[in-house]
């Protein structure tokens, strides 16, 4: 068949690029996000943390004295104080029993390899969480204040660090710099919005059900799992931008 | 247990350390990449003195697959009186042997090689095959390959240059559409060749001998004692072997060459973990000989000690894990108020995992497979699984040194509907 157009072949594609014009765009989008996120920081977790007390002390109308502020940066953070539920010795042994068959019965169920894995994990947390109960239920080191202040300022952390990575990430594309820093932008205001509606439903699991679930929360759903919405915003703006040059043979340079 | 603290908190940060190190890596080869002066191959070098040429295929119960690699080899544009095709058939139970004999009768370029005694396995097949043949340079296929018309011609130029102990190609999957998971592993082996292999040729590092639509030359290759019949990876060990006595190995991302890339989870679990076992035992022989040869600069030490270790991470991870979840009972969560805020994060969170992830981007993005680039957050359970895995595979290759255990050699399943035969 003949061809319109010979392009050029992917082995040796590449794209023009300017250190210069990497570290302006960078400097436009960093300290902007980075303001946005600091200034707003205080206020969403006032927020969030005021909303959680109010469910759970919905009568108490002084609930504002039981938030804890709580330096970070160039701000502070707010974390409630609230009284959460340690396990009965039922739940605790239903969920060692329960993690342990999981554990045992999953590799020989039809679920694909991947999430059987991720499961598995998961029930490995909470029976290491059982255990700790059944062995050493007086010598839990967290209350709901302290989980929440390691959460808030893990997540924190890795507000302040999309805007970098996402810079770095993209700016070495073809695309406007409006467009990127919008992507990166959404990308923040999303990873801010999830990462507070699991704080909140997180707190509410703690103190509705129990201290037991606090490291599966963490270490299973917590920062662990936030890339995969940053991730996710990443492939679908590469993907458009892939759509846009592929057969635009003024992007791409050969080798040189 | 303050000890016991101190000590998993300077645990965590230097497994923290290392994750930055290697984020740092992903980060430079990705922009290298996409953007850096490439380094080309000698494709387009034409020569008419061709050297002779000894085609391998390590085949164990390939019945499925032996006709079509066969067939394309024989259409090849090579001369064919420079040629010779030897496929070794390794202690095959089906009906692989018959294949072979029915093509050998047919057509004597192809000369196959039937072990029925012996260790069974990859390398040895291959040390006994060589050690037979004549051409000067041996290249090597697997037997789920399919290899092009013009493919050995680009890949024996590179043997041209006097410093070229052996090149590699890219292998691109021929059954990507198949299913999620070799749509998933198309995305791996873009970023594995586009990015890894093209950014450590560009920037004269250690590009790696992959084992299959790889060549070397083979007197060099008997001078150095042939493979180590005892290690799972023996392209992993043939690149060190050739790097630490002066040798180079060179990328060639333009000779591609189609694979059939695995179709289910548990082949594919039992080929990560023999690549990361194999990987593993070569980092165990080599790191010294590495580090100490006299004739690699400084950059390609730390690439290759990179290199080396990269498949001891998952399990410096998996022990992280461990650690940070003893801390955490413990009540030592407060790491991450302090500087190892930063690292925390990066180690295990987003960042620590963002920069493999815009490696696959982009490689995709100079691939062109614009569609395919949606599915990467997806291999968030491919990173679970490869922990896992690799860790096992890992620990599997320090029990060998430690205990001298005997190595089997598993093969790879084939998918692929039984092909004809010689007509």
């Amino acid at each position: 068949m003949k061809k319109s157009q010979i392009y050029l072949h992917r082995s040796h594609r590449k794209l023009s690029f300017s250190w210069r014009k990497l570290l302006y765009e960078s400097m436009i989008s960093v300290p902007v996000c980075w303001i946005l996120t600091l200034l707003s920081l205080h206020h969403l977790t006032r927020a969030a943390s005021h909303y959680l007390l109010r469910l759970n002390m919905p009568l108490d109308i002084n609930s504002q004295f039981h938030l804890v502020e709580t330096p970070l940066l160039f701000g502070h953070i707010h974390t409630p104080e609230l009284l959460g539920k340690y396990p009965t010795p039922l739940l605790t042994y239903a969920v060692f029993v329960f993690s342990i068959l999981t554990i045992a019965v999953i590799p020989k169920t039809g679920i694909p390899k991947p999430i059987s894995i991720w499961l598995s994990f998961v029930c490995l947390v909470n029976m290491a969480s059982a255990l700790f109960s059944i062995f050493l239920p007086d010598l839990f080191p967290y209350t709901i204040q302290a989980f929440c202040e390691i959460f808030l300022k893990t997540e924190a952390a890795i507000w302040l660090f999309i805007p970098v990575i996402m810079s770095f990430s993209f700016l070495p594309l073809p695309s406007s710099l409006v467009s990127k820093f919008l992507t990166i932008l959404f990308t923040l205001i999303y990873a801010i919005t999830f990462g507070l509606v699991r704080y909140i439903l997180f707190v509410l699991v703690l103190t509705n059900f129990s201290y037991l679930f606090m490291a599966v929360l963490f270490f299973c759903f917590g920062p662990f799992i936030d890339f995969i919405p940053i991730v996710g915003v990443y492939s679908v703006y590469v993907s458009y931008v892939s759509g846009k040059i592929n057969r635009d043979l003024r992007v791409w340079n050969w080798s040189y | 247990m303050e000890l016991v603290v101190l000590i998993l908190k300077i645990y965590l940060s230097l497994t923290a350390l290392v994750m930055v190190v290697y984020f740092i890596r992903h980060f430079t080869f990705t922009l290298n990449r996409l953007v850096g002066r490439q380094r080309i191959y000698y494709q387009d070098i034409l020569d008419s003195e061709l050297p002779s040429v000894s085609v391998f295929i390590p085949m164990h119960n390939e019945e499925k697959v032996a006709a079509d690699i066969l067939d394309l080899l024989i259409s090849s544009d090579y001369p064919q009186d420079k040629l010779e095709i030897i496929p070794i058939n390794d202690h095959s139970s089906d009906k692989t042997k018959t294949i072979l004999n029915r093509y050998s009768r047919k057509f004597p370029l192809i000369k196959p090689l039937h072990r029925s005694k012996g260790s069974r396995g990859k390398p040895a097949g291959l040390n006994e095959a060589i050690q037979n043949a004549v051409g000067e340079i041996a290249i090597v296929f697997d037997a789920d390959y399919l290899p092009p018309k013009g493919i050995l011609r680009d890949m024996v130029v590179a043997f041209k240059d006097p410093e070229v102990g052996a090149m590699m190609g890219r292998v691109i999957p021929k059954n990507t559409p198949k299913n999620l998971l070799t749509r998933l592993l198309d995305l791996e082996r873009s970023s594995g060749y586009q990015i890894d292999q093209q950014a450590r040729y560009n920037l004269r590092l250690i590009p790696q001998y992959g084992g299959t639509v790889g060549a070397f030359r083979r007197e060099l290759f008997l001078t150095l004692g042939g493979f180590d019949e005892d290690i799972l990876a023996e392209d992993t060990e043939l690149t060190y072997k050739l790097f630490v006595k002066g040798w180079k190995v060179i990328y060639a991302s333009r000779v591609e060459c189609y694979e059939e890339a695995p179709e289910e989870w548990p082949v594919r679990a039992r080929q990560i973990k023999r690549w990361s076992r194999g990987h593993s035992q070569v980092m165990f022989k080599y790191f010294w000989p590495l580090l100490t040869s006299s004739h690699i600069s400084a950059l390609e030490k730390i690439d290759g000690a990179l290199l080396l270790f990269i498949y001891s991470v998952p399990f410096l991870i998996s022990l992280g894990i461990f650690a940070s979840l003893i801390l955490f009972f413990l009540g030592e969560m407060q790491l991450i108020e302090s500087l190892l805020l930063f690292l925390f994060v990066v180690a295990y969170n987003t960042f620590g995992n963002f920069a493999p992830f815009n490696q696959l981007g982009i490689a995709t993005l100079i691939d062109g497979s614009t569609h395919r680039i949606r599915l990467i957050p997806l291999i968030f359970f491919v990173f679970v699984f490869n922990l896992w895995y690799t860790t096992l595979g890992f620990i599997n290759a320090a029990l060998d040194v430690l205990f001298k255990r005997e190595i089997l050699w598993q093969k790879t399943d084939r998918f692929r509907a039984v092909s004809g035969g010689p007509g």
